[in-house]
């Protein structure tokens, strides 16, 4: 699908994930593009975002996030991620890894909430209970206090992954984070792909994630940069430091 | 530098046997955990959020979850490392907190309020969820001063108080357990520059000392350490 089509999948108030962590596997070319589309007020949920959430944040397309952790590493905080928050510009929900994918699994399992053990004597509980994406309650055999995290059901998925086929049938290498989880749990999949392989190569293999979850497949070589994209290129640093505004 | 103490003292705290996970933006952690594993020749298992199940080396990047570590292992998702962590097989997970409290409560959230924070921190990633899981969880934090060891953090972003595992801080002045009995701190490592004094001075809450040894580094250690980051990227870790 050309990019201009697969963007139109992507409307004003929706809430979005994409793949990758951090400075690696962001759906870089994809998320370059969406201010075009004149798409705005959009969600952004994830476990560990880096530069795509700083990019959505600086074309100011996003009013809401949810997050276990939003930073670059070495290169420090994502920029307008802190400031925004700092001045309530956007709406801010910490959310914590464990518990993100035990909801975007119960998302992709279709069930309503998953239980996830830890967590308990955290400050977020209360603000998760407020929000209504938590509820401390009881293991229903042992009768243990115990978490539950409503299922994550994101409107949109944006994927970049190594291989597709033109029915949507994807291969990640590498680091999969909760990518598999976020195809299968999202309403709408939208995969970018460094090279568009025939159906054949996924014949008698599993693909990371399968055809019948995505609904858009776009070729992207290059696709994640400046992130990284095991094995076929590292982070490209001077790129990022210019995303942020210190290149 | 500093630091290699530092990454010494966390390879210190390592044991045979266990399972370790490495987060993002842990540079002193994944040190520590080579040295422990490569130099000191302790017999763990190194995971992380790179996902690369006992990389053969690493070389240090801006990124602790450089997926190129992957290029001499196989991959192990951190959904699955996490799963090992409910079912309690998950031996120790490194968290570098802004503040600790005399209770183990870690703040990685915000400083200040929650909803206006006067600094907004990267967020605890994982902190909640393991930090009562692991049996044995290390903080570091490089910027030893009353700022940073409070009496109460800002806000709980985790804590080990309902736990009953291990829990040590390393910093840049001294090397802490956490007595669960006593509900103290208590302070079993000291660097050639600082004082079990000082150590009081710059933290809020009391601490009292556990026959702390004065924490030293080979130059083979050394050696070790430039090795694994040869550009020093761990420098930018160090205090001016």
């Amino acid at each position: 699908m050309p990019l201009e089509e697969a963007l139109t999948l992507v409307h004003d108030e929706d809430l979005i994930t994409v793949s990758g962590i951090s400075i690696h596997r962001n759906p870089m070319s994809f998320v370059k593009a969406l201010p075009k589309s004149g798409v705005k007020n959009l969600s952004f949920i994830d476990r560990e975002p880096g530069i795509a959430l700083e990019y959505l944040l600086r074309e100011n397309l996003v009013k809401s996030v949810r997050v276990a952790m939003a930073t670059l590493e070495w290169f420090g905080m994502l920029p307008a991620f802190r400031s925004k928050v700092e001045n309530g510009e956007v709406e801010f929900l910490e959310d914590v890894c464990g518990a993100f994918i035990a909801g975007i699994r119960a998302g992709a399992a279709g069930v309503p909430f998953m239980p996830v053990r830890g967590i308990l004597g955290s400050d977020l509980v209360r603000l998760h209970e407020r929000k209504g994406t938590w509820k401390i309650g009881r293991d229903p055999f042992s009768g243990e206090e115990i978490l539950f995290v409503k299922a994550i059901v994101p409107d949109v998925a944006i994927l970049h992954v190594n291989r597709a086929d033109r029915y949507g049938n994807s291969e990640i290498v590498g680091p999969l984070y909760e990518d598999e989880f976020k195809g299968k749990a999202a309403k709408m999949v939208i995969v970018t792909t460094e090279e568009i392989v025939d159906p054949e190569y996924f014949f008698g293999r599993r693909p990371t994630l399968n055809a019948v979850y995505v609904d858009a497949v776009v070729s992207a070589p290059r696709g994640a940069e400046p992130t990284s994209m095991f094995p076929l290129y590292d982070a490209d640093y001077e790129g990022i430091l210019k995303l942020i505004g210190q290149g | 530098m500093r630091v290699d103490y530092v990454v010494r003292a966390i390879a210190e705290l390592l044991n045979d046997g266990e399972l370790v996970y490495v987060g993002l933006n842990s540079g002193p952690a994944i040190l520590g955990a080579f040295m422990a594993r490569d130099l000191m020749k302790k017999d763990i298992d190194i995971v992380g959020v790179a996902e690369a199940f006992n990389p053969k080396s690493i070389t240090l990047s801006p990124s602790t979850g450089d997926p190129f570590f992957l290029e001499g292992s196989p991959v192990m998702i951190t959904v699955d490392s996490f799963d090992l962590a409910q079912k309690g097989e998950l031996d120790v997970m490194f968290l570098g907190p802004a503040q600790i409290d005399e209770e183990t409560n870690v703040n990685l959230t915000a400083i200040g309020d929650y909803e206006r924070p006067k600094v907004k921190l990267p967020g605890g990633a994982a902190t909640a969820y393991l930090m009562p899981l692991v049996k044995k969880m290390i903080l570091w934090n490089l910027k030893h001063s009353k700022r940073s060891f409070v009496k109460r953090v800002d806000f709980v972003t985790g804590s080990a108080r309902l736990s009953r595992n291990s829990v040590y801080v390393v910093s840049d002045m001294a090397v802490m357990r956490y007595d669960r009995s006593e509900r103290r701190w208590k302070v079993i490592g000291l660097y050639p520059w600082s004082t079990l004094d000082e150590v009081k001075e710059r933290t809020e809450f009391g601490v009292e000392e556990e026959n702390p040894r004065v924490i030293s580094i080979t130059e083979e250690e050394k050696r070790f350490i430039e090795k694994l980051d040869p550009y020093e990227l761990r420098s930018a870790l160090e205090l001016p």
